[in-house]
């Protein structure tokens, strides 16, 4: 009987669980104002009609704007003999970082420095160790590329620094977010980009948009992406409704689909899906299509088998980067806190890909690869910078 | 005999504590449902729900049905997910990268998954090495192999064909659930209706006594891990599908999902036992509450404490409910043996008597 009353009560306690936490947070975050301050109707549609010619600005090939640059030209080739640097990146899985930290070392080799890469599957402890080996190995800089927070590799960074090695993160944050400990940290125009994906659904939706954004809360940026889409709708478009949906990446597989079936099922009339980072487009395209939503998709990062979605219409702009100038401008940056010089913000050459100009990303098979179609003037710049051309 | 009538009854589970327990999660579903049309009217109560439902999970279906082929016969398969990913990783990437076609990319990666199982079943069964360590093993060189072969995520539509022959749908249900629902009918009638499903139900109850029943144990438990690495294979190419799209890593976190709904099916239909039809019942049953949960606005942690909540309480329903089986199989035996004895003592008696 005993048996028998306790089955019935883990039954109960099974049905039970799916009340847990009734009125908890919810999955979406709404938003319909940011830090910013909304202006009158009459401003916001005039402000509108300001957007469209900001967006056309990244339908050509990108440009390193030398002139707004603020770093100092320098002897790279002479500074930097001698040197060794050691790029981690985030994870070797993800072949955004991967070909980052290539494109880093084949940079070195054309400065003349060494620079080793550490091939990783994005645990923690590999990046303690190669941290560990930094200074035993004889690094002068190690850069942890869009990996883990400082904060979780606290002690092995300042072991690190305590030893004189240097340790730089790279494309982690926006360029208004701060993280430590570190030698120096190297952002990026996140905050800019987020702006720009939202200019796209307030020209194309209108200022009543109803927006989903699929973030992933757990990478540093994520936050600096946030912010800029809150305020360019607060400022803009303050009757838009913005909602966020948190899903960390290593949860992508299992519940990204699932997740925004959900919120579409809930809100069929959603104008825009948001992907703040385009690799999950994998789950959000067939999430579209199961519910037979009418929403369009925008993301950003460029990921070749995004630029694909371009092509067949499953995604209407992509935000892209150029992997390349990511690569010069971090070794720029690293160069000028290895040799002690002056640090500056190193620019985000991006390009907006849409129906229109997607041919232009693709190879001659009628692939997208990386580095296709951003040309090469930061390439350029940069190694005029550096005294190599 | 009315004692005996009362065992026979507890034996059955029969009366209204038996009709519970053996529709308990189905009658949990019904009111599941009810209370989600309630609190969310017809954002949950309706096709589209039911098209969700019913569609994106159709995987995990598959999933849970492949690893309860070994669990019954008392082998776990941990290397399913891994399998399920490779799969869909070989799939899309010969399709798609080497320009394969993709019908026979989906068949090679059906081969893979027959080959995995029959190197699992290798170790498992010639070499005597415990299946849950080895499967473990295996998954992990598994997952290394997917990465090798592309750790880009891999996308075209060279997978049109195979796309639409699992997201297209018929009354607003995927078609990838009607292939649910005919491969777990299929192995409902293998384990009730054919010898080679008693046999394994037999072995699941003790290798042993299998065995020295004539039952060839080796050879059946073999089989069970090639059919469940063949089917998570089979998830795998439905998966590429569903998503047209691959990536290493993204099937792996489905195992939780298909063996919580597996246990949870041990406590239903036929309880105590793995049963297709109850795993089956489970996987949408678990779904049901996600989406619903979701649909009332809770954050994605609300899956991991589903699933993770449903797998302990299954399995410590399973095990309680087990243990009952035991206690009235005992007294049963009891019976039969104090009957035996009196039958004795009467006859003792009658002998004396006569002489």
């Amino acid at each position: 009987m005993k048996k028998k009353v306790l089955s019935a009560v883990l039954a109960t306690l099974l049905a039970g669980v799916m009340f847990t936490g009734c009125g908890d947070s919810s999955s979406s975050s709404s938003s319909t104002a940011g830090s910013s301050e909304a202006g009158s109707a009459a401003e916001s549609s005039a402000d509108v009609s300001e957007l469209q010619a900001k967006l056309d600005a990244y339908k050509g090939l990108p440009e390193f704007d030398t002139a707004a640059f603020e770093g100092e030209a320098f002897d790279a080739k002479t500074a930097m003999a001698g040197k060794k640097w050691l790029t981690i990146p985030g994870t070797s899985s993800n072949p955004f970082n991967q070909t980052i930290c290539e494109q880093i070392c084949e940079i070195a080799g054309k400065v003349g420095f060494i620079c080793d890469l550490l091939d990783n599957q994005g645990a923690a402890e590999e990046h303690i160790a190669g941290l560990n080996s930094a200074s035993q190995k004889g690094y002068s800089l190690v850069d942890l590329q869009a990996g883990p927070t400082p904060e979780t590799l606290g002690a092995q960074i300042q072991e690190c620094m305590d030893a004189g090695v240097k340790v730089v993160t790279s494309h982690l944050t926006g360029y208004e977010q701060e993280v430590s400990p570190i030698s120096a940290n190297m952002g990026a125009g996140y905050y800019d980009v987020a702006q720009l994906l939202s200019d796209w659904v307030i020209v194309n939706a209108g200022t009543d948009a109803k927006v989903l954004v699929v973030v992933s809360e757990e990478i540093t940026s994520t936050l600096s992406m946030e912010n800029g889409i809150k305020d360019e709708f607060a400022k803009y478009a303050p009757d838009a409704s913005v909602d966020f949906v948190n899903v960390a990446i290593v949860d992508w597989g299992s519940k990204c689909q699932s997740e925004t079936e959900n919120y579409l099922s809930a809100h069929p009339d959603t104008d825009y899906i948001i992907s703040i980072y385009d690799s999950a487009t994998q789950y959000i395209v067939p999430a579209v299509k199961s519910t037979g939503s009418s929403a369009k998709i925008v993301a950003y990062n460029g990921t070749p088998f995004a630029v694909d979605y371009v092509k067949t219409g499953d995604i209407e702009m992509l935000l892209g980067e150029d992997l390349q100038t990511i690569a010069y401008a971090t070794v720029d940056f690293e160069m000028r806190t290895a040799l002690d010089m002056p640090i500056v913000e190193e620019p985000t050459l991006l390009r907006m890909w849409t129906s229109e100009n997607v041919d232009e990303a693709l190879n001659a098979d009628g692939k997208c690869e990386y580095g296709i179609g951003y040309g090469d003037s930061a390439k350029l710049a940069y190694e005029s910078l550096w005294g190599l051309s | 005999m009315a004692d005996n009538r009362s065992a026979k009854v507890n034996m059955r589970g029969g009366g209204v504590s038996g009709f519970i327990q053996k529709y308990s999660v189905i009658i949990a579903w019904v009111i599941v449902i009810a209370v989600f049309a309630v609190t969310s009217g017809d954002l949950f109560f309706n096709w589209n729900t039911l098209s969700l439902i019913t569609g994106t999970r159709s995987v995990v279906a598959i999933l849970a049905l492949a690893v309860m082929i070994p669990l019954t016969a008392g082998d776990y398969d941990m290397s399913a997910a891994y399998t399920m990913t490779l799969a869909n990783m070989i799939t899309v990437y010969l399709s798609i990268e080497k320009g394969v076609n993709v019908w026979l990319s989906a068949l090679i990666a059906i081969i893979a998954g027959v080959a995995i199982g029959f190197v699992n079943g290798i170790f498992v069964v010639k070499i005597g090495i415990d299946p849950f360590i080895v499967t473990m093993g295996v998954g992990t060189f598994l997952a290394g192999i997917t990465l090798w072969i592309s750790n880009k995520t891999l996308s075209g539509t060279e997978l049109a064909p195979l796309q639409n022959i699992c997201i297209g749908k018929i009354f607003n249900i995927q078609y990838i659930f009607f292939y649910c629902l005919i491969l777990m009918l299929v192995l409902w009638y293998m384990f009730e209706r054919t010898s080679i499903g008693k046999k394994i139900l037999f072995i699941g109850h003790g290798k042993e006594v299998a065995r020295l029943s004539g039952v060839k144990v080796n050879k059946v438990r073999w089989g069970c891990l090639i059919a469940s690495s063949t089917l998570s294979a089979l998830a795998g190419v439905m998966y590429s599908g569903v998503t047209g799209s691959a990536k290493s890593g993204s099937c792996n976190d489905f195992l939780m999902p298909a063996f919580a709904a597996v246990f949870l099916g041990t406590t239903f239909i036929k309880p105590g036992r793995f049963n297709p039809l109850g795993a089956f019942i489970s996987v949408y049953f678990l779904e049901t509450g996600i989406r619903g949960l979701s649909l009332l606005g809770f954050s994605t942690y609300i899956q991991n404490i589903f699933y993770g909540a449903a797998l302990v309480l299954a399995v410590a329903i399973s095990a309680l409910i087990k243990k009952k089986n035991i206690k009235a199989d005992k007294a049963k035996k009891m019976e039969a043996l104090e009957a035996e004895n009196d039958r004795d003592k009467k006859e003792q008696k009658s002998v004396k008597s006569s002489t």
